[in-house]
This record gives C-alpha cells, sequence and structure tokens, in this order.
C-alpha cells in the first residue's frame, strides 16, 4: 500500500511509553503516547465531511464507549459535537484493544505545553497488541479524515492473532488471576508461560500447571508407563494388567495368552494419548496398534482394556480438586446422513470455533480422522446406522473437537483417594490422573474400574471451561498450595522520593533494616546492592533496579530511591509498597523536562509512591512541606507526618484525629500515636546529624525512623541502628561526607540544586571557618534560572569559588554552563575569586591543596564514585596527615 | 533356572540358580560369571551344590542372555560382544553408580526402578528418589529454565551474577552484528552445546565470526547460536549442593607431544583411549577427533591433523574440557556466595556451574570472570577422579542431603514365619497404634488394613513391590520358608523375626533384633 509521503508526517508519535507499574495517570498499566497531530491540530471531528460517519461504520461497536457524557453513544455524541484527534485516537485504540479479545476500558487525552502535542493515554494488558493498536488506531483516524478505505476486519484479525500470541494461555492465566484476587504479585519471566508469583525471598515460579516443586524425576516417572503401574500397583491403585513387549507378534502374543482380549496397546513413554490405540480384539488390530505406538516410543506396551468413559481427575497439593469427563469427538448415526455430514452438523454448534481460546473445537475430518475411521470400518462418506457411535478422534483433547463434562461433585470419595494416591506415588504436586470407570459414583474396585495414565503439568482448560457443567477455580488450588493463607508472598517495600535526602534516607533505613537480619535489597543513583553485594553501580533509581531486586531470591526486604524520572518513562517498578517517604518537594532540579514545569507537578508525580501504599501500609510525609503534606489525602494506608517541631500544625492536627507523627522535643525523637508518646532517642546520639545541628539530617533521620517504626521494627533495634550510622564515606558517598585535612574541614556532597544548596550553605554554619572555599559544576539540564540562582548562593557564601566543566554536559555546548554560572556568582556579595579549571581532577588536587588551619572547602561531587575516588587518593598520598571524619 | 533376588540360602547376593541337566555344573558357573564379568557386570560370587550352578548376577537381562550364551552358545546369533553393549545400555553408568556405593556405605538400602539412572534409596515413607545427580526435590522448572540459556543469563544478570554480555543471533550477518555490539573477541556456540562441541572461543574477524556461526548452526539439533563476550581465564566447573560449593574443578587445556614419527590424528587417537572419554553423557570427557574447533585450533599453530609434530613438541588440542584439577579450597568466600546465588536463582537443588575466571582464588568481578551456564545434573566423575589435587567426596555430599547423619531410610520389616492369622494381628495392633503399615500375607497385600492386592502374597516379590509404597512407615511380610528358597529375601535386613527363625532370615537379622514368639514383642520393635 502506497501513502503519500507528506500525509504520514503529519500526524505522528513523539514517543510511546508503557507505563508498566502504577503511574501519574493510573494505578494500572497505560500506554502514554506523545502525538503531534500536525496539520490536524485545528482539525475537530465535525469539521470533516463523512468523517464521523467513516468512524462510525467501521468501528460500530463504540458506541458502548460512554465518555464524558456518562451514557451509551456518549463518544459517538462527542465525535458529532466536534471533538479533537488525540481523543479519538484513544477511543479507537480501546476499541481494538477489545475487538481483539482484550477488555481495558481507562483513556485519557490531554493537552502538554506545546501547541498541537497531546498525551494519548490508555491501559493496557498486553504491550505488543497496545502498541500495535495504535498504530492502527492512527491509520484508521487518518484513513477517515482523508476518505480512503481501510480494511478494519482484516486489522482486527491481526490484532486478535498478535493477542493470542503473546499473552498467557489460559491454565497460566487462571494461577495468575487467582494470585492476583489474592494480592499476590506476578511478572512474567519470558514470553511464554513461566511467571514468577511473590517477591524477593517469598517468590515461586511456575509455567501453566507446573511449579517450581514439579519435580523433575517425578516427571520423567509420569512418562513411563511401566513404572507408573508398577508403583501404582504398590501402592494400592487399581490398574489395568499390562507388560512391556517387544514385537507385533509379542503384543499379538501377550494380548491373548497373559492379558486377554480386548487390550489397549500404547507407548510405553508419551503422554495426552499419543500413539494410543484402545479395545483392540483382532491380531491385525493389535499389529497395526503395535507400529502406531511404536512410532512414539521404542517401548511398547500391551494392557487390558477397561470399559468405560474416560474421566481426567485433577489432584492439587494432595487434594482432588476438580473431574471432567472425557469424550472424544464423535457422531452418532442416523442412517440417513454421511459421517462428514454428521460432522458438519455438529460443528454448526457456536460453541464450536476456529481457535484455542473457546469451550469447544470444531471438529476437522483430516488424515488421522480417516486413520479412525478406517479402523472402525469407515470412511467419511459412509452412512452410519441408526444409533450408531462413530468416532472421529480416539482421545478426548478439547483441542480436536472432544468434549469435558465436570463431574467433580459426583466423584466417590474412594475414587478420589485413589486418584491421590496416585498422585503422592508417582510424587507429583499438581497431576492429571486418567480414570477409565463405567460409573464414577462408585468405587474403582467394584466395577473393575482402572487408573490408566498419571500425567505432569496437564491442561487446566477441561476444568476452568468444561463444555458442560461447573467450572473449576484450579488456579486458586495451585495458588493456595504455593502460597498457604497468610503469606501473599509480599516482601516490605519501602520507596523513598523527594527532591532532597532520598538517598541519605534510603540507605539509613536499609541501614536500620538490616539491624533486623534480613537480606536487604536496595536501590538508589548509587547503584543496586543486595546487602553489601554492590550489583550494579549506574544511577538505578528507576523501576527496572527495582525489579531486579525484587527478582532477587535473597531478598526479604527492599528499598527503593524512587525517582521522577523512571516514574514519568515506565510507571513504579512495583504494585504497591509498603511504606513510602516523600521528603520534600522544592525547586528542585530537572525542572523544565518532560513537561514538569513547577513543583506541583513534581508533587503530582512524586505522589505516585503515596498512591501505592498499601491499605495496612504507611504514608511517611514532611508535616513542613505542604505540597508533601498534601499528599496525605492520597493514601489508602496509614500516615505519619515528620517535623522537626512538635507544634507544627499539620502534625498537631494529625495527631488529634489520632494519627502518627514523629518530632523532636527537647534534643529527643518522640514517637507519637494520637495523644500516647514515647520518647526513642536522643538527637546528638544520631551521628548523621552532627548533634542535630543539620536540620535537613534531622528532617532525614526523623523519616526514617518513623518508617522503621510503621515496619514493626522493634525499638532496640531502631535505636541501636541509629546510634551507628554516620555520615562518613562508607555509608552514605557523597552526601554530606566531613573530612578534616591540615586543621580546615572539607565537605563533600552531591547537592546539585538550589534547594540541596541552600540548606547545605546553612549547615556549614556549624563548622567553625576563616576562609569558604566551593568546588562546583552543573551538568547542563537544568534551567537557566537554577543555575544562575546557585552561582548567586555560592556568591553570598563563599570567598572563593572553583567551577569546572562537568563530564555530563548533557546537550549544552561546552562552556555555556560555566557562563551562566557565573553569571550569577557575579551577584554574589561575597565571592572575591572565581577560578575556572577544566579538568575536573586538577580541580579537585588544586581545591584540596589549598585547604589550611581554619578552611572550609565544599567539594560538589558530580560523580560520587570518581570523586570520592580522588579524594581517597589524594588523602592516602598525604601520609603524614590521618584520615579522620569529625563524628 | 530361577532368580534369588535377594539374601538367599546360598548367599547374601542376588544369585542365580541353575539346575544343569548335563554337563558340569562347575564350568558352566564358571563360565556364567566370567561372561558376566567381560560385559561389565560387577560380580564375584559363584558356587555349585551338587548338578546345580549358583552365580552372582548384577542385572536380570543380563544373566538370562549371559546363561543362554552359556548353555546354548551363539545358536541365536548372539554374541558376547552385543551382551556388552546391552550391558552399556543397562548398567548403571558411571554417577549413578558412585551415587548408589555411596548409599550402600552409608547402610541405605538401594534399588533400581526403571532400566535408566533411576535408584529408589531407603524404603517406604523413608525412601528418595535419586536419578544421577537428579534428586527428587529437583525442580524441573529449575532445569528448564538453566537450558534456556538466554533466559537463564538474564534471570541471573538481574540478581547480579555476573554473566558474558551478547545474545542469541539468528544468521551470520547478525552474528557479526552481534559481535559488534560486544567489541573485543567474541565466543560463538550453539545455544544446546554439549561438552563443548562446536564452541568457538576467543574470535574476532568477521571471517572467523561467520564461519563459526556455520559451524555451530549445525551442530545441534537445535539451530540457534549465541554469541557473547570472551572471558578469558580457564574453565571452571563448580559444583553446587543445596547452596553450597561441593567441589569446584578448573578445566586445563590439551596438548598432545609428538614423537616425530606419528601424525595429530595418531596422537589424537591415543588420547580416546582414555575411559573417561566417550559420547555419553555419563563420560566426564569427550572424545578429541577432528571436528572443526579442533581444526581451527590447529590452523592456527600452523598444523593439520596429518601434520607430524617433531619429537617433543607440545600441540594444544583443546582449549578445555579437560576439567581435572581441583580447586574447591581456593574458592573465594564472595565467589562461594556467588556460585549458591547462581544455583538458588535457576532454581536447582544440585547444580554444576561453568565458570571462566583466570582464578577462582579471587573475586569474580575482580577479574571479569562471569557465569556461563547452570547445569542440572551435573557429572561427578571430574570431582571424584580429578586429574591433579584431592578427590572430593560428590556422592556422599549428595546422599547427606537426602538422608542426613545418623537416617539410614529405614522402617522396621517384620518377617513373620508363624503364619498368616500372626501377621494379620500384628499389622493389625501396629496400624492400631497409628503406624501405616504393610502386610504381605497369604490373605492379599494390605496397607493400614485395606486390601490392594487379592491373592496368595506371602512372596518376597511382593514384599519388595510393596517397599516402593511412599506412605508405608512399617511392613510385615509374612516370609514361608518357600519364598526364601524359592525368591531369596525381598530385603536385606529385618528386624524382628516373628515365628521360628529361618538360617537365612537369622543372618538378615539387625544387630538390635529380635527373635520372638510374642505379637507384643514384635510390635515394641516396630515401634521403636
Amino acid at each position: 500500500m502506497f501513502h503519500p509521503r507528506i500525509r504520514d508526517q503529519d500526524m505522528e508519535f513523539r514517543k510511546v511509553l508503557a507505563l508498566r507499574g502504577p503511574n501519574v495517570w493510573a494505578h494500572s498499566p497505560v500506554i502514554e503516547a506523545w502525538v503531534d497531530l500536525g496539520r490536524w491540530k485545528n482539525s475537530p471531528s465535525d469539521s470533516i465531511p463523512g468523517f464521523n460517519e467513516r468512524l462510525m461504520t467501521w468501528l460500530p461497536s463504540m458506541v458502548e464507549h460512554r465518555c464524558s457524557i456518562g451514557e451509551r453513544g456518549g463518544f459517538f455524541e462527542r465525535l458529532r459535537t466536534g471533538t479533537y484527534f488525540a481523543h479519538i485516537l484513544e477511543h479507537i485504540a480501546l476499541e481494538l484493544q477489545t475487538l481483539a479479545g482484550v477488555d481495558v476500558g481507562y483513556g485519557r487525552a490531554r493537552e502538554t505545553s506545546e501547541e498541537g502535542v497531546y498525551k494519548v493515554v490508555f491501559k493496557y494488558k498486553d504491550e505488543t497488541l497496545a502498541r500495535e493498536a495504535l498504530k492502527v488506531s492512527r491509520e484508521v483516524v487518518l484513513a477517515a479524515a482523508e476518505n480512503r478505505t481501510i480494511d478494519i476486519q482484516a486489522e482486527v484479525k491481526r490484532l486478535r492473532e498478535i493477542a493470542e500470541d503473546s499473552m498467557l494461555g489460559p491454565s497460566t492465566r487462571s494461577i495468575v488471576d487467582a494470585a492476583k484476587a489474592r494480592r499476590i504479585p506476578s511478572s512474567r519471566l519470558d514470553k511464554y508461560s513461566l511467571v514468577q508469583l511473590g517477591h524477593g525471598s517469598k517468590q515461586r515460579r511456575i509455567r501453566a500447571a507446573e511449579t517450581d516443586q514439579t519435580g523433575a524425576i517425578a516427571q520423567s516417572i509420569a512418562q513411563d508407563k511401566d513404572l507408573t503401574r508398577k508403583l501404582l500397583q504398590s501402592a494400592g491403585v487399581p490398574t489395568p494388567v499390562g507388560f512391556p513387549v517387544a514385537s507385533a507378534a509379542d503384543a499379538w502374543e501377550t494380548a491373548t495368552d497373559w492379558v486377554g482380549l480386548p487390550v489397549v496397546v500404547k507407548p510405553q513413554d508419551g503422554n495426552q494419548g499419543k500413539g494410543v490405540t484402545t479395545n483392540l480384539t483382532t491380531q491385525e488390530a493389535v499389529f497395526k496398534a503395535y507400529e502406531a505406538a511404536r512410532a512414539i516410543s521404542e517401548s511398547v506396551i500391551v494392557e487390558k482394556y477397561a470399559p468405560g468413559d474416560d474421566y481426567r481427575l485433577l489432584v492439587i497439593g494432595g487434594r482432588l480438586i476438580a473431574a471432567s469427563r472425557r469424550d472424544p469427538a464423535h457422531v452418532i448415526g442416523d442412517g440417513e446422513h454421511t459421517v462428514r455430514e454428521l460432522v458438519a452438523v455438529k460443528n454448526l454448534d457456536p460453541r464450536r470455533s476456529e481457535g484455542h481460546s473457546n469451550v469447544l473445537s470444531k471438529i476437522v475430518i483430516d488424515t488421522i480422522a480417516e486413520q479412525i475411521l478406517t479402523f472402525q470400518g469407515f470412511t467419511p462418506d459412509s452412512v452410519p446406522a441408526k444409533g450408531v457411535k462413530v468416532l472421529i478422534r480416539r482421545n478426548a483433547n478439547l483441542s480436536t473437537g472432544g468434549t469435558a463434562t465436570d463431574v467433580t461433585d459426583i466423584i466417590h470419595p474412594e475414587v478420589a483417594a485413589r486418584a491421590i494416591e496416585a498422585a503422592k506415588v508417582v510424587g507429583l504436586d499438581i497431576a492429571g490422573i486418567d480414570v477409565i470407570a463405567t460409573d464414577i459414583t462408585k468405587p474403582l474396585e467394584e466395577q473393575g474400574g482402572v487408573i490408566v495414565e498419571v500425567n505432569a503439568a496437564p491442561g487446566l482448560r477441561m476444568h476452568l471451561a468444561p463444555s458442560e457443567g461447573k467450572p473449576r477455580n484450579v488456579g486458586e488450588a495451585i495458588t493456595d498450595m504455593l502460597f498457604p493463607p497468610g503469606n501473599n508472598g509480599r516482601i516490605p517495600i519501602a520507596a523513598v522520593t523527594g527532591t532532597n535526602g532520598k538517598t541519605t534516607v534510603t540507605r539509613f533505613l536499609t541501614h536500620v533494616l538490616r539491624g533486623t537480619g534480613k537480606t536487604v535489597g536496595m536501590t538508589c543513583t548509587d547503584g543496586i546492592y543486595i546487602n553489601d553485594r554492590r550489583i550494579d553501580s549506574d544511577d538505578c533509581s528507576g523501576p527496572v533496579s527495582a525489579g531486579m531486586v525484587l527478582m532477587n531470591p535473597e531478598v526479604d526486604a527492599a528499598v527503593f530511591e524512587t525517582a521522577r524520572g523512571g516514574i514519568l518513562r515506565a510507571g513504579l517498578g512495583f504494585d504497591e509498597c509498603q511504606i513510602a517517604i516523600v521528603t520534600n518537594i522544592e525547586e528542585g532540579d530537572h525542572l523544565g523536562l518532560q513537561d514538569i514545569h513547577t513543583p506541583a507537578d513534581l508533587a503530582r508525580v512524586k505522589r505516585c509512591i503515596v498512591e501505592a501504599v498499601s491499605r495496612d501500609g504507611t504514608a511517611v510525609l514532611n508535616a513542613a512541606d505542604p505540597l508533601v503534606a498534601a499528599m496525605a489525602a492520597h493514601c489508602v494506608g496509614r500516615v505519619l507526618f515528620f517535623a522537626c517541631e512538635e507544634d507544627n500544625e499539620v502534625l498537631v492536627s494529625h495527631r488529634a484525629n489520632g494519627g502518627r507523627a514523629i518530632f523532636v522535643r527537647n534534643g529527643t525523637v518522640v514517637l507519637a500515636e494520637g495523644f500516647d508518646e514515647k520518647a526513642l532517642i536522643k538527637v546528638d546520639r544520631i551521628p548523621m546529624t552532627m548533634n542535630g545541628q543539620i536540620r535537613f539530617e534531622v528532617e532525614n533521620a526523623l523519616a526514617v525512623l518513623g518508617a522503621a517504626w510503621c515496619m514493626d521494627i522493634d525499638v532496640d533495634t531502631i535505636v541501636r541502628q541509629a546510634a551507628c550510622f554516620g555520615s562518613d564515606e562508607s555509608k552514605v558517598p557523597g552526601r554530606f561526607n566531613v573530612i578534616s585535612l591540615r586543621g580546615g574541614t572539607v565537605i563533600v556532597d552531591y547537592g546539585h540544586n538550589v534547594p540541596a544548596l541552600r540548606a547545605m550553605i546553612q549547615a556549614m554554619d556549624v563548622f567553625p571557618h576563616r576562609r569558604r572555599t566551593a568546588l562546583y559544576t552543573m551538568a547542563g539540564d537544568r534551567r537557566d534560572d537554577d543555575i544562575e540562582r546557585i552561582g548567586e548562593l555560592l556568591g553570598d557564601a563563599f570567598d572563593s569559588v572553583v567551577i569546572y566543566e562537568t563530564v555530563t554536559a548533557r546537550g549544552r555546548k561546552p562552556g555555556e554552563t560555566g557562563g551562566v554560572l557565573r553569571q550569577g556568582l557575579e551577584k554574589g556579595r561575597r565571592v572575591g575569586s572565581v577560578v575556572e579549571i577544566e579538568d575536573p581532577k586538577k580541580a579537585t588536587s588544586f581545591v584540596l591543596d589549598q585547604v589550611g588551619p581554619g578552611d572550609l572547602l565544599l567539594l560538589q561531587a558530580d560523580a560520587i564514585d570518581t570523586t570520592m575516588e580522588w579524594v581517597a587518593e589524594y588523602m592516602s598520598g598525604l601520609r603524614a596527615l590521618e584520615l579522620a571524619a569529625v563524628s | 533356572m530361577r532368580l534369588l533376588r535377594g539374601p538367599n540360602v546360598w548367599a547374601r547376593v542376588p544369585v542365580l540358580e541353575v539346575s544343569v541337566a548335563y554337563g558340569s555344573a562347575a564350568l558352566i558357573a564358571a563360565e556364567l560369571l566370567r561372561v558376566q564379568q567381560d560385559a561389565g557386570c560387577r560380580v564375584s560370587f559363584s558356587r555349585t551344590s551338587g548338578s546345580k550352578a549358583i552365580v552372582e548376577f548384577e542385572d536380570e537381562e543380563i544373566a538370562r542372555r549371559a546363561l543362554s550364551l552359556v548353555l546354548y552358545g551363539s545358536r541365536d546369533g548372539a554374541t558376547e560382544a552385543d551382551l556388552r553393549e546391552c550391558a552399556d545400555d543397562v548398567l548403571l553408568g558411571p554417577n549413578t553408580r558412585a551415587l548408589y556405593d555411596a548409599a550402600r556405605r552409608r547402610g541405605i538400602p538401594v534399588r533400581r526402578l526403571d532400566r535408566g539412572s533411576l535408584l529408589q534409596l531407603g524404603y517406604g515413607i523413608r525412601q528418595h528418589r535419586l536419578c544421577g545427580a537428579f534428586t527428587e526435590q529437583t525442580s524441573s522448572l529449575g532445569e528448564t529454565i538453566g537450558w534456556d540459556k538466554p533466559l537463564a543469563k538474564e534471570i541471573l544478570r538481574a540478581v547480579g551474577v555476573p554473566v558474558p554480555e551478547g545474545r542469541r543471533v539468528t544468521d551470520a550477518e547478525d552474528a557479526w552484528t552481534a559481535a559488534s555490539e560486544v567489541g573485543g573477541t567474541v565466543v560463538v556456540k550453539p545455544e544446546a552445546a554439549n561438552h563443548g562441541r562446536s564452541v568457538f572461543i576467543g574470535i574476532s574477524s568477521r571471517a572467523d565470526i561467520v564461519a563459526a556461526f556455520e559451524s555451530a548452526s549445525t551442530a545441534a539439533e537445535n539451530p540457534s547460536v549465541l554469541v557473547e563476550r570472551f572471558i578469558p581465564g580457564a574453565e571452571h566447573r563448580v559444583l553446587v549442593v543445596d547452596g553450597k560449593v561441593a567441589a569446584a574443578a578448573r578445566g586445563d587445556a590439551l596438548y598432545v607431544t609428538g614423537d616425530g614419527i606419528r601424525t595429530i590424528a595418531q596422537l589424537m587417537d591415543e588420547v580416546n583411549l582414555d575411559p573417561r572419554r566417550g559420547e555419553s553423557a555419563e563420560c566426564p570427557l569427550s572424545p578429541v577427533g577432528p571436528d572443526e574447533v579442533t581444526l581451527a585450533i590447529l590452523s592456527g599453530q600452523g598444523l593439520a591433523v596429518h601434520s607430524v609434530p617433531p619429537s617433543g613438541t607440545q600441540v594444544l588440542i583443546q582449549r578445555n574440557g579437560n576439567l581435572s584439577t581441583d580447586v574447591t579450597d581456593r574458592i573465594h568466600p564472595g565467589n562461594h556466595e556467588i556460585f549458591a546465588l547462581a544455583a538458588q536463582t535457576i532454581g536447582l537443588d544440585i547444580a554444576g556451574i561453568d565458570v571462566v575466571a583466570e582464578d577462582l582464588a579471587r573475586p569474580l568481578q575482580e577479574q571479569g570472570g562471569a557465569i556461563l551456564e547452570v547445569n542440572s545434573m551435573p557429572g561427578l566423575m571430574m570431582h571424584l577422579h580429578p586429574e591433579h589435587g584431592v578427590r572430593r567426596p560428590v556422592d556422599d555430599i549428595i546422599v547427606a542431603k537426602l538422608f542426613p547423619e545418623g537416617s539410614d531410610g529405614r522402617i522396621p520389616i517384620i518377617a513373620v514365619t508363624a503364619g498368616t492369622a500372626v501377621a494379620q494381628a500384628l499389622a493389625a495392633a501396629l496400624t492400631q497404634a497409628g503406624v501405616c503399615t504393610g502386610l504381605t500375607c497369604t490373605a492379599g497385600v494390605f496397607v493400614n488394613g485395606r486390601l490392594v492386592r487379592s491373592g496368595n502374597h506371602a512372596t518376597s516379590r511382593s514384599a519388595y513391590d510393596l517397599l516402593l509404597h511412599p506412605q508405608i512407615e512399617a511392613m510385615v511380610a509374612e516370609t514361608p520358608e518357600s519364598a526364601i528358597v524359592e525368591e531369596g529375601l525381598a530385603f536385606d535386613r529385618c528386624d524382628a523375626i516373628l515365628g521360628p527363625p529361618h538360617r537365612v532370615l537369622l543372618e538378615s537379622l539387625t544387630p538390635a533384633g529380635v527373635v520372638t514368639d510374642s505379637v507384643e514383642r514384635a510390635l515394641a520393635i516396630a515401634r521403636r
């Protein structure tokens, strides 16, 4: 198909994001597409002749979309009164997913700050399908707008195929759904059916009806029919008499001399009834059957034929959960119609349609069917006599037209007991037991009934959606086996966000949690840590890193620094958390990026972690920060407020309502719930706060201690851990590290935005100083305003400032950032000298060389690891001087 | 002819009892023993008694066929070579054999469950199953994930286990693209590589990579090929059992030494005489041959298979694959943690981890080392019989995992010679006492009083079968003299004899066992 190029370009997606975790739009996954409407930006739906009519004809089922009008036909009404293309894209993308068999309902379309550019947001369940549906939506809108034709049916069919390929199959789906109902988290490990349920050390794995405790040995035993029979016999489970045979002749001899006719011939290794032929009475039939079985397995078994119906009993964790009677595809003769015609009549049943997602499948007369017919003395064109049952298939698989009828409620308890024993003796946690019985309501022993096969990883579809009878929630039974009551597979997760302090809080809380003996996984801007082991050293404050921690089988608890970038790009890396800590929302860095312009915008993003707090969890919020305090309204769990002053209004009124709080009174940290209070620890025992003098570190400590309290960590552990969490390099590299040098003081800090610098300058007053020097740089992706403001702050507080070009110029010309910073510095009232040194390492040595008694040096560590390395190198070079932290 | 499968009137070992109608019983006994031994069976006992030849056997099928050969020669065309071939198929391979013997050393009863490697250790409720280095706790999903190398790598990377960068490639062009992404030298190998076959190591040129792809994609049934960063260092195999490193072996390069006479091909043939080299999975080492990897290595040295290296010259044949130096004690503590984590992450209780590193004594990350694969059912021979260094008792470690110190997997067995009624009374009393009891007697087989097989089951065969039952906590076996004489015992030891003691039963009695006529006394023993 040829599209004129100019038209193709005129409505484009700038980017298409899959927000896979809770996000700013919804708690569940959404696609966020940034669409530039291009030349259509001023063309509402009612302005293009025929546009609405074409859309309504192509996708008539959109009449169900209620849209903002709130009633059936609402969206069509919006089309008539005129709505913009972004909104239409959203509705079509939703509708196409629904038509592809994946029902989703939520959508939004919002303007961005750029004219004609919109964010189109809609829910999805399968990302591949959703992205494809979005592309098709664009085609549909453009085709309608340009009065072109589009084969919508073909597109829907294609989308349906994509959905069937990439979505979980029904068996796995049933388990995942059951897990979801119990709030057990799940994630797919591959593009097939391998799924992780639960997190960290509580995780389990499944793949359809196979679990991580399904033994490899048990599976191979189930494959070996002869061994299975031997084991079943030893356990007193009725099985047909049978023997392995070496040849066709041996098969017939065994059938007549040892087993007795009629017989069944089947492969020794195999499953799903492949190569099995039953009810054989003649030598010719046995010979043929031997060959069929031999094609599947080297060894063949002849066993006594047991008359009766086929039943499949599903045993899960030693309990009988479901049972179905299975009938192979067959027709009953009427003396008038051919087999082919009778099959055609049966296929008229609307439940028999193509594909795997239906309750019944179509019966197909293929070569296998023809062979089976020949075996019975028919061809597809024979006319069977009235009442004669003609088999089209030997096995009762649903996929080949068989039917399944639920019989769970009528199984005799003794039959159930034998099935459970059969699973036990083979050693399977989930087993499909094949039973042949004339009457399943009576014990097998009374009727010559037998157990003929034990299947590992049995299909669940016949129980989930039987052709007749009651569906059974077998996924629930599997989930309950893996996660006994009271265990929902979750480990405690604490999420931390805010403009400043989040890395310190993340590390401090991790330190407290480790005091309980747990293995703690932690992600922050410095990397991913599993206890002391650092498994990644990049900025790991995004959802992928959180996902890696939750996959780790060692991890008992997790603390995630959660930056705004990741939330905007992909949503949260977890579906819910026990603790959400928000330190503060200030005029921080990065304003102006990704359509986030104000602290209020930022608050909306960071609020996501508060919205993700579980009902039994807690949001730990800064009472002194109005934007943070306001997040309390969005928390379904409990809220704890922290503030340095106990008379903070927010905190006081929260306590009046019985809420939890943590604050400082006369130098002591106090925990409060309503009017109950408990003194926790003196602030001066927390080394990080420098005797309580560094206000922002006191706030950080309050957040951590409050969170630890809400995680039910015992008070002794909290106090012990708080007292040994220092601010030396080993705890939080680059976060207010204090080093003594030649009688002067060096402070290393990562702070790189206006509020962080302001807090830093305030905190520096604690240290005696004669002369103050700062080494500073800026990453290029800050707003000019912010960079200039930083220059001004530095110029007001320092006598001398050394600046260098950062390695992360982020899209700016060399020297550009420095220029802006200088503009700010010029406004400063204190600064005497401004030196620019190109090489950051040289710059670092230069300022360190200058330090003398009474000097105070602020080293801003833009790349923490390398800066800390240089400092360590420098210090170790000074053999005569001893490296000692002030604390 | 009859097979006495357990302790019998002739010996404590299973024997074949042949009544010789004509010819010398002694000659037949001697010949039957020899033929079985030559086929590879571990048998040593034979004797005669009158016209009876009594010969130990290891495997029923081999015993029958050996007898037929001895008595009738190659009448039906069968030869001793056929018998050896059959023995290769049905006798236990070296790994399973080692575990079998380790269990026996601990006094744990062991039996084979199939013609393959499946073993039952212990009886009844105390039993555990083992199949090579698979235990009944080995998760099938763990095995599957280990096999799916890209998936395994992804999961390992996520939890912080160092793995080589790289990916699956679709064609030769893609292989080159992937190699460029990785940078430097790479490894090209089939996804289902086994024993290092068709694995191309340390190549970087486009021509080499394309050629390696072509070879790797046709080497295995699965045509998928991986391109990964080349990790310098030696290949190691680390065996992890239940989260602990049980052994580690370093693979050394294989050289042949020229003698100025023979060609490289001939020198390699000599290498293959080593019994540890073979195609089967049980062989710890692959045979060497003129495959493409070897040819490439040779051409790299300016040689070909028909070259005759001068006397004393060392010629590199394989870069790895001689996993033979034990390095268990060298492993850095941090690496211990990584190996345990790798096995746990894949989900295997027993895992063979392939690691490439310069030296396991230093942390893997520090030296750019990586874990290549986490294998289920690892071979044990390289640890049990290292070429250099200490032998590691990995067989004992695996058995000890299933049977901690002090447990031997046995349940109380009471042999009853005082008749069916007495056996039934004892079984009823045991069941009454809450012990899940199995009973074999002339009235049938019963489990906790429920008839599970009817007919006369006062036989050794029935008692033997009942010991398979995964729930029974004690067994009462009616053991008439006829069963002992005709079949041998079903068990190697019993805890009490209720009734008149037969000699063979007495010999089987445990040191603490009793002979008694009192049901109460036997009950007390069975409940002990």
